[in-house]
């Protein structure tokens, strides 16, 4: 590269609220269109618009987990523009007086840590749904009102790779407070990325472009490596860039112009005359702190010193609440060794989720039968081959491990008068081998173990085979 | 003189999706908003360095309701005062 990448996202997560932004009609809904409206969502005379309160505890909360300034007093403004997702005209959005700022994440990039600059969190109110047709446009209206936090960050991210981990991080840590589902996949967490380049040494910013429908993380990665590119192409040639939308295409993985932005003096921001101020004091403030969960980064630093798991480890597991949650049981309420836990949740878990594409909340395993099946492992009882078997038992059907084991009946015969039974019926049938041994031949043990794993149908424990079959011989 | 020209009038137009291409009215309209705007300009020689701006004529702060979600309106209440639906959503002139 011959130019410094300047990278800034905006990301938008819908808020899992019970009812929309400004009115009572359910914030979910089904495959139905305009089967969850309001006559203030459809924008009709006469009505008027009311916060939720929830929405705004839940934009506190995530702000206060972005390491944010919460602000004493917020306000809501209209953002005018005209679309038929948006019945009303305008969105209710915040302009001057966002309820978070200057807040910060860290991000690991090749093994350093980078901390990357928050601007600003605002709440707004999500728009519809339109499906374009050869010649007019159907829009489905249940989105509009569904309470949205704008999280946008300082120009700081220098590649696509961080902006990828920044992605990642910000999504952790939104996850772990509870308050959006961020499926990127389900549209409750969407980014948009702005870019452009400057020359090595420069204070001053290169005119950036706005990337759209970045549908995936890994397509924000790609759309800005593109992006990175015709941005450079395109300068060295001695052209100029222009201030401007692109869209990215998934298929072709390129960069389409979209449009010529419109500035933000377009969208003639103006106080929202149909809403007052919010005084947001300390009590109010201490209230939603309190119920702000050990975030990601906590969490892993936690795992790392406490459990002595290596940072790898630590990084994977803090991806997801939903793991460190299950991580969390096995060790802390069940007792299971913390790096067989993690061994097994990076495993095996973690291969048969991605196979199957679900998630931990959706397969039959708990914490506890998998700290169970562990132990059996541990013990003796079962062998890791036949633990695979369990294991896939445990995640399809459920159940307890021990029984588990008892029905598959792979219970390993560990007792040693069972065993020495059936040592020495073996030994009995093969007086040659016996000699053999006596004379050195230590190719005999194997051959007489195998003969007795055979008799146990697999079952005995082969450690104390070895051993009482050599015990047994000595005495012969 | 305030600063409206045609220009700013298409444009503003424009935003708001008029239709404005006849001369003669954007003209009409020019002089119009301009005469709006001098007057609201008047404003500028009241002394208020020490007046607060307000937003509002009530002096209310947090108003809020609980995140509690009703009965919202059926799909045929919710499509009835639109001239032209197709299954079950609004049929709007193309958008893109």
């Amino acid at each position: 590269m011959h130019f410094e990448t300047v990278i800034g996202l905006e990301v938008h997560v819908e808020l899992k609220t019970n009812s929309k932004m400004f009115s009572d009609a359910p914030a979910h809904y089904g495959q139905e269109p305009n089967s969850s409206l309001s006559v203030v969502d459809l924008g009709y005379p006469g009505t008027l618009p009311v916060p939720n309160k929830e929405a705004i505890n839940y934009a506190m909360k995530a702000a206060m987990a972005l390491n944010m300034d919460i602000a004493d007093v917020t306000k809501f403004d209209r953002k005018n523009y005209f679309y038929p997702d948006n019945p009303t005209a305008y969105q209710i959005s915040q302009f001057d007086k966002p309820i978070g700022e200057n807040g910060h994440i860290d991000i690991e990039i090749d093994g350093e840590t980078r901390r990357i600059g928050i601007t600003r969190l605002h709440l707004e109110e999500d728009a519809g749904k339109s499906t374009h047709k050869d010649d007019y446009s159907l829009v489905d209206l249940n989105r509009q009102g569904t309470p949205l936090v704008e999280i946008v960050s300082e120009p700081d991210i220098r590649s696509p790779e961080e902006a990828y981990k920044y992605l990642e991080k910000l999504k952790a840590i939104i996850q772990y407070t509870g308050v959006s589902d961020v499926k990127m996949e389900e549209g409750s967490l969407r980014c948009d990325a702005n870019i452009s380049l400057r020359p090595y040494g420069q204070e001053e910013f290169g005119t950036k472009a706005e990337l759209k429908n970045l549908n995936s993380f890994n397509f924000v990665r790609k759309g800005l490596e593109h992006e990175e590119i015709r941005q450079e192409k395109t300068l060295l040639q001695g052209g100029e860039i222009e201030q401007e939308t692109r869209r990215y295409d998934e298929k072709t993985g390129k960069t389409i112009l979209m449009r010529v932005k419109e500035g933000s003096d377009d969208y003639r921001y103006f106080p929202e005359p149909d809403l007052v101020d919010i005084h947001i004091d300390e009590e109010w403030k201490e209230s939603i702190r309190q119920t702000i969960p050990e975030l990601p980064d906590a969490l892993k630093k936690r795992y790392v010193e406490e459990y002595k798991l290596p940072e790898y480890d630590a990084e994977i597991l803090t991806l997801r609440k939903e793991t460190s949650d299950f991580f969390n049981e096995m060790v802390e309420s069940h007792g299971a060794d913390a790096k067989l836990a993690s061994n097994w949740l990076m495993g095996g878990v973690s291969e048969y989720l991605n196979k199957n594409q679900v998630e931990l909340s959706e397969i039959a395993l708990t914490p506890k039968n998998l700290t169970e099946m562990i132990a059996l492992i541990e013990d003796g009882t079962i062998s890791s081959k036949q633990a695979k078997k369990v294991f896939t038992v445990l995640i399809e059907k459920g159940g307890e491990a021990k029984s588990v084991v008892k029905e598959l009946g792979m219970e390993q015969i560990s007792d040693p008068a069972v065993l020495t039974e059936m040592i020495t019926e073996v030994l009995d049938a093969n007086p040659q081998s016996i000699e053999d041994f006596k004379n050195g031949k230590d190719r005999a043990v194997g051959f007489l173990v195998g003969q007795v794993m055979k008799k146990s149908k697999g079952q005995a424990n082969p450690k104390m085979v070895n051993q009482i079959l050599v015990e047994e011989m000595n005495k012969r | 003189m305030s600063e409206i020209t045609s220009d700013v009038v298409k444009h503003v137009a424009n935003l708001a999706r008029i239709d404005l291409q006849d001369e003669q009215k954007t003209q009409e309209f020019t002089e119009e908003l301009d005469e709006i705007l001098n007057y609201a300009k008047q404003l500028e020689d009241v002394q208020l360095s020490d007046t607060e701006p307000m937003f509002h004529a009530v002096d209310l702060t947090n108003v809020m309701r609980e995140d509690e979600a009703k009965t919202p309106l059926t799909q045929e209440e919710a499509l009835s005062n639109s001239k032209s639906t197709e299954d079950g959503q609004f049929k709007v002139p193309k958008m893109l």
